[in-house]
């Protein structure tokens, strides 16, 4: 007979006060085996989640309500650990309620540090703007300086269509001069950062009009300014060509507008009816100092921001005391990887992301990170990882009768074979992008879309799926926000492969142990949200994954849910930030 | 009537606080005869262990508290009555329910070791009718306890060691291995006394007893030069080790980018590792360069299937390093279990990487860690947060020249192919104001950068007017770095009349190797100036201060402070992993084997560290005393 060898699971806790003014804070070890009740937690438990990290924490201590200990501070950090001193959770201390009486007893509840990401909900930031309808015409004052000085004034107008109607091209920002015009006319569209910084305004603009770019009278200029009354701050002043790009970089962190403007400094007294007009496509960058990406081939239009970038800015401007070990670019090292999104050789630059209302660092990973729906977490440290999903999975395996495995099962609601996204342009229009038709005769109707996405990409080709199997279209319709089509084809490209894993969804537990694919026995503690699970013995044993954990330290049993996130189709919908238009069909 | 135990309240030998009670005289009596006496509580104990046996409790012990029920009597007797008998039961038991206490018990018919139980809560029922001719017959006494009793303090043989303390415990008369009495891990301190002038900032113990094994292979250690060496390593002799000895991977030899395995487990001279059981792997390490990253994979056998642990980064120097943990199971009864280790280290630069020794800290049984992380900055004053007023591009340093932009904003600089070094930055005018005649005592420079393209990878800084350049390399576009500390000065000295002056700053150079395309620099450094006002040495936190002892202890870990013959105990600043308990040796008569590690440095490496707080340069001498309470669950 052979008796296994069972992991030692004890638990102890280290709760650190915060730091004052450069002293380190106390160190307190909680433990079930301490003589003080004081220091002996009871009906301790603690969770993960993914995406998230370290979540809940909780446990009882003997304490009477009369006294204030060395430890009751609330954001302390609070760590687990296995007894060789690997870490099983950390938070901070965020609530330290108690009871007096006979039974006196305090129950300290701690969050993980991911809770940090929403501390500073005053976060603003404008890392890409290329949303045409925040520009806007010159404000009164302006207007009537101008005008005093003897301007002609035409309002600028969004353009669409401008290239043939061909919606993957983003509209223009037309400025429009409409001769006869008497000494001097002038069209120009502001753009307010409403007091953020700005770093870069980068442009370019063509010529529809019926004299020349080489008239020396045009000029077309960009400003970068301070205040929204004169144009004195920084400019790049260039005639007028047929057709221009330019990226200016601001000088100083004061500058808060920008400014396209097309003026001609003569009168005109041509034909009425012609229009003298500048396009121009406009992306706008605050101060933060990333690396602007345009991939091969494309222009200022299809470029944007890495989303890894994005986040590691969030992390460390308004959530620092997380670490963040995300490589921006550059060699991976370690487990540490360079963020890709899953299945691309290259990063999908984030073309749209604003903040001018004040906002949370949580909720700028959430938009940054929704194109690529990666696994983040903050674990301990509190360091922030961020990876393709599984990357840094560790994998485990059970049985289905001692790991209570239940299963959800496939439910209709969650089989959909086609999506079509609606999305906002940067002139703010309705847009819709789908798949191809469905073979005559082999399934439902055409879906009548603007643009068609490549097949395969919007529509499941599995013929496993049950709805292909069944020859039906379960077609799901996605509204978002303002985005361009590139971004729009990614998220209905994610959607339609998340949903089909909410099929494997369940719950488990592992008590006291849980063996790794290595054969190795570790505590049931280890096994962390992010993690794989295989039932071996299961009608379907491949890896299903972790999204959230419970451990109770009382009962030694860690709970598992499986596969799902954790609200499932409701939390995929919020991650991507899209909304489930009803078909009438769930 | 025949008594079973001789019982006392608060034994004066064992809490000499309080005044003593005894439950068999003076006016008090237990009540013993058939069906009756003292009912201990083992049953609920028993019950408890009897779940684990069937695995409905499936690992380790957690015993609930002991309820004891004692029943008893009061009378009168020539010197005291039966009324002042109840009053100091009742004041006794009302002590008990506020603050705890002791209970001591006694064989009475063979008088033996006596045995203690700590008293958590008691209650005390005494029936509404008063007893008759000055007899009070039907008291209950309940008393809560911790699970375990405990015997009187025995020593063992004490052990001097430098750098480790692996060994087994032996008897102090018989030189033999000891032989740990009860039939409940004991309570146990590990009594440590530093012989050397270096203080120790962490602690690593464990015991081992179920899987003792006295073979070569199944050692808590393993010396790295005897492993075997692959991928380029080398075993060499090597000043500042164990042996004398160690295992190099010398530069030219690493495989950039990558994870290279470099020494395996398995002894060169044929075999393999046999400790069964899980541990925590630690090595003594030692890079010519920060930055590298070190792990182990391993696994049983062959290790076919294998377990990669977490990294650890490396810091310069010699340093005590985690591997994470492994855990070996025995195969079957009489069959051989081993398994296979490989360190494998990921550089980005070629340079030297050596390790001293491997060690395996057990977990088993009892184990922990503690380590000294207090700053201490208490008797040691801040002028800090100053920025400064003026910054301007120097003449030395690199190439390129700053655009110097006033605080809260950032001056920046941009380099360029083949133009990759910054000219030093130079900050002054910081406006520091410090006593005259105070003592400084270290400079802090706090230095906050980003770079648009790219990734900074050297930084060179250095204190105008003062001495001494710090350098760091490490890749990252954007952060924080933290160079000196409350008691760096930076290789040379500082007067208070020095950091008051306008010209005190830094100057900084940043560069970027390999540089493709232009990227655009920021920079602004924070100095801290740490002062007291005459010129004491500040006491730093330490585990176990030079030449001083520190206790291990089943209820903390405590030690003494650094004042010369004082005898001030502190708890230290932090412990993870059990308080300390000792393995009894039972009927199988098992070995104990403790294992303790000592590490100049803090064994983590964390930010804001210096290099002094976490680098481990030397092996010190300390003596160990172990002296244990052996612990009893059943009656005895």
């Amino acid at each position: 007979m052979t008796i296994r060898e069972y992991p030692p699971t004890r638990l102890s806790i280290s709760v650190t006060t915060p730091e004052h003014e450069g002293q380190s804070g106390v160190t307190t070890r909680w433990g079930w085996d301490d003589r003080n009740p004081i220091f002996a937690p009871k009906q301790m438990s603690f969770g993960t989640v993914m995406p998230g990290g370290f979540d809940r924490f909780t446990c009882t201590l003997q304490r009477k309500p009369q006294i204030s200990y060395i430890d009751d501070e609330e954001l302390s950090t609070l760590t687990v650990y296995g007894v060789g001193g690997t870490v099983a959770w950390q938070g901070r201390i965020e609530k330290l309620p108690d009871v007096g009486g006979f039974q006196s007893q305090e129950s300290p509840e701690a969050v993980g540090w991911q809770a940090h990401l929403e501390d500073d909900q005053g976060a603003r930031e404008i890392y890409v703007d290329k949303e045409l309808n925040k520009w806007e015409s010159s404000h009164t004052e302006r207007k009537k300086v101008m005008i005093v000085a003897g301007w002609v004034l035409y309002d600028p107008a969004i353009e669409s269509g401008v290239e043939g109607g061909e919606v993957t091209k983003l509209p223009m920002l037309g400025t429009t001069l409409r001769p006869p015009w008497s000494s001097k006319s002038l069209s120009e569209a502001w753009y307010d950062s409403r007091g953020i910084p700005l770093e870069y305004f980068g442009y370019t603009y063509r010529i529809i009009a019926y004299i020349g770019a080489a008239d020396p009278e045009w000029t077309a200029t960009a400003y970068l300014l301070n205040a929204d009354e004169a144009t004195g701050d920084e400019a790049a002043n260039t005639p007028v060509k047929a057709s221009y790009e330019n990226v200016m970089s601001a000088t100083a962190f004061t500058r808060v507008y920008a400014v396209a403007q097309v003026r001609y400094a003569k009168a005109y007294a041509e034909n009425a009816n012609q229009s003298f007009a500048l396009y121009w496509r406009v992306a706008v960058y605050g101060r933060h100092s990333l690396t602007r990406k345009i991939p091969p081939g494309g222009d200022l239009s299809d470029g944007g921001l890495l989303a890894c970038d994005i986040v590691n800015h969030a992390i460390h401007k308004f959530a620092p005391k997380i670490k963040s070990s995300v490589v921006s670019e550059g060699v991976p090292l370690g487990t540490i990887s360079k963020f890709l999104t899953a299945g691309e050789a290259e990063p999908f630059i984030v073309p749209q992301l604003v903040f001018l209302e004040p906002t949370t660092a949580a909720e700028i990973i959430k938009q940054a990170t929704r194109f690529g729906l990666p696994d983040w977490a903050v674990w301990e440290g509190p360091t922030f990882y961020m990876n393709p999903r599984g990357e840094r999975a560790k994998k485990w395996r059970s049985r289905v009768g001692p790991a209570q495995l239940q299963e959800a099962g496939p439910q209709i609601s969650r089989i959909w074979n086609y999506v079509v996204v609606q999305y906002t342009d940067a002139a703010g229009k309705t847009r819709t992008i789908g798949p191809p038709a469905p073979p005559s005769g082999a399934y439902g109707n055409p879906i009548p879309v603007e643009h068609i996405a490549v097949n395969g990409v919007l529509n499941d080709l599995d013929p496993t799926n049950p709805a292909n199997e069944a020859g039906i279209v379960r077609c799901a319709v996605l509204k978002m926000g303002t985005s361009n089509l590139a971004g729009a084809e990614r998220v209905g490209e994610i959607f339609l492969a998340e949903q089909k894993k909410l099929e494997g969804s369940g719950q488990a537990v592992a008590i006291g142990t849980v063996e790794s694919t290595s054969g190795v026995l570790y505590p049931a503690w280890a096994v962390r949200a992010g993690d794989e699970i295989s039932f071996i013995d299961a009608a379907e044993p491949g890896y299903r994954r972790v999204v959230n954990t419970s451990y109770d330290d009382s009962s030694r049993t860690n709970t598992l849910q499986l596969d799902q996130p954790p609200d499932g189709m409701q939390q995929l919908l919020e991650r991507l930030s899209v909304v489930l238009v009803p078909l009438g069909v769930t | 009537m025949a008594r079973g135990y001789i019982v006392t309240i608060d034994p004066s030998a064992a809490i000499p606080s309080r005044s003593e009670l005894s439950l068999v005289s003076a006016g008090i009596e237990v009540v013993g005869g058939e069906g009756k006496g003292i009912d201990w509580g083992e049953a609920a104990i028993k019950a408890f262990l009897a779940e684990q046996r069937y695995g409905e409790v499936p690992t380790d012990y957690r015993v609930p508290n002991r309820q004891i029920t004692i029943p008893l009597t009061l009378y009168a007797t020539t010197a005291i009555s039966e009324e002042t008998a109840r009053t100091r039961l009742r004041e006794k038991v009302g002590l008990l329910q506020r603050e705890g206490g002791v209970l001591k018990r006694e064989r009475s018919a063979a008088p033996g070791e006596k045995l203690y139980a700590d008293i958590v809560n008691a209650s005390l029922t005494i029936p509404d009718i008063w007893g008759e001719g000055g007899v009070e017959p039907n008291l209950v006494l309940r008393l809560e306890c911790l699970p375990d009793f405990y015997g009187e303090s025995i020593a063992l043989e004490n052990i001097e060691a430098v750098g480790q303390t692996i060994a087994v415990l032996n008897d102090v008369a018989t030189k033999a291995p000891a032989v740990i009495k009860g039939d409940y891990p004991a309570r146990v301190t590990l009594q440590v006394t530093n012989q050397t002038a270096n203080d120790q900032k962490a602690l690593i113990w464990g015991f081992r007893s179920r899987h003792y094994s006295s073979e070569g292979n199944a050692k808590l250690y393993l010396d790295a030069y005897t492993a075997s060496a692959v991928n380029g390593s080398k075993a060499i002799a090597l000043a500042g080790t164990y042996s004398g000895s160690g295992m190099e991977l010398p530069a030219g030899e690493q495989f950039l980018n990558q994870w290279q395995p470099f020494m395996t487990t398995d002894p060169e001279v044929g075999g393999h590792q046999h400790q069964v059981g899980t541990y925590r792997v630690w090595a003594r390490m030692k890079a010519a360069k920060p930055g590298p990253k070190v792990r182990l994979s391993w696994g049983l056998d062959d290790a076919t299937t294998y377990t990669i642990n977490q990294f650890t980064s490396l810091i310069e120097g010699w340093q005590l390093v985690d591997l994470g943990e492994i855990r070996v199971e025995e195969s079957s009864p009489g069959a051989e279990t081993w398994w296979r280790g490989v360190l494998q280290v990921y550089v980005t630069a070629s340079f030297t990487i050596q390790v001293d020794r491997l060690f395996f800290q057990p977990l088993d049984e009892s184990a922990g860690r503690v380590r000294a992380t207090g700053i201490n900055t208490s008797n040691v004053l801040i002028t800090a947060g100053a920025h400064q007023k003026k910054q301007k591009s120097g003449a030395s340093g690199g190439t390129q020249v700053w655009t110097p932009i006033a605080y809260p904003g950032a001056s920046s600089v941009i380099l360029k192919a083949g133009s990759e070094k910054s000219k030093n930055l130079e900050l002054t005018e910081y406006a520091f104001s410090l006593l005259e005649g105070s003592a400084v005592k270290g400079i802090e420079m706090i230095l906050t950068f980003t770079c648009s393209t790219g990734s900074v990878t050297t930084v060179n800084i250095a204190p105008l007017n003062g001495t001494g350049t710090k350098a760091k390399e490490r890749e990252a576009n954007q952060g924080t770095y933290v160079f000196g500390g409350p008691t760096d000065l930076w290789g040379g000295s500082f007067t208070a009349k020095q950091v008051k002056e306008a010209a005190f700053g830094c100057s900084l150079e940043l560069s970027i190797p390999g540089l493709g395309v232009e990227s655009t620099l920021t920079a602004n450094v924070e100095i801290k100036v740490y002062w007291a006002f005459a010129a004491e040495a500040a006491v730093l936190d330490s585990v176990l201060y030079a030449e001083r002892q520190t206790q291990i202890r089943n209820d903390g870990t405590y030690r003494e402070d650094t004042t010369a013959g004082g005898t001030v105990f502190v708890r230290v600043s932090e412990e993870i992993g059990d308080l300390p308990r000792l393995p009894p040796s039972g009927l199988e008569n098992r070995s104990v084997e403790v294992f303790l590690k000592n590490s100049r440095g803090l064994i983590f490496q964390e930010q804001g560290r210096t290099q002094a707080e976490q680098e481990d340069p030397g092996l010190d001498k300390i003596r160990l005393k172990v002296n244990y309470q052996p612990c009893y669950i059943g009656r005895i």
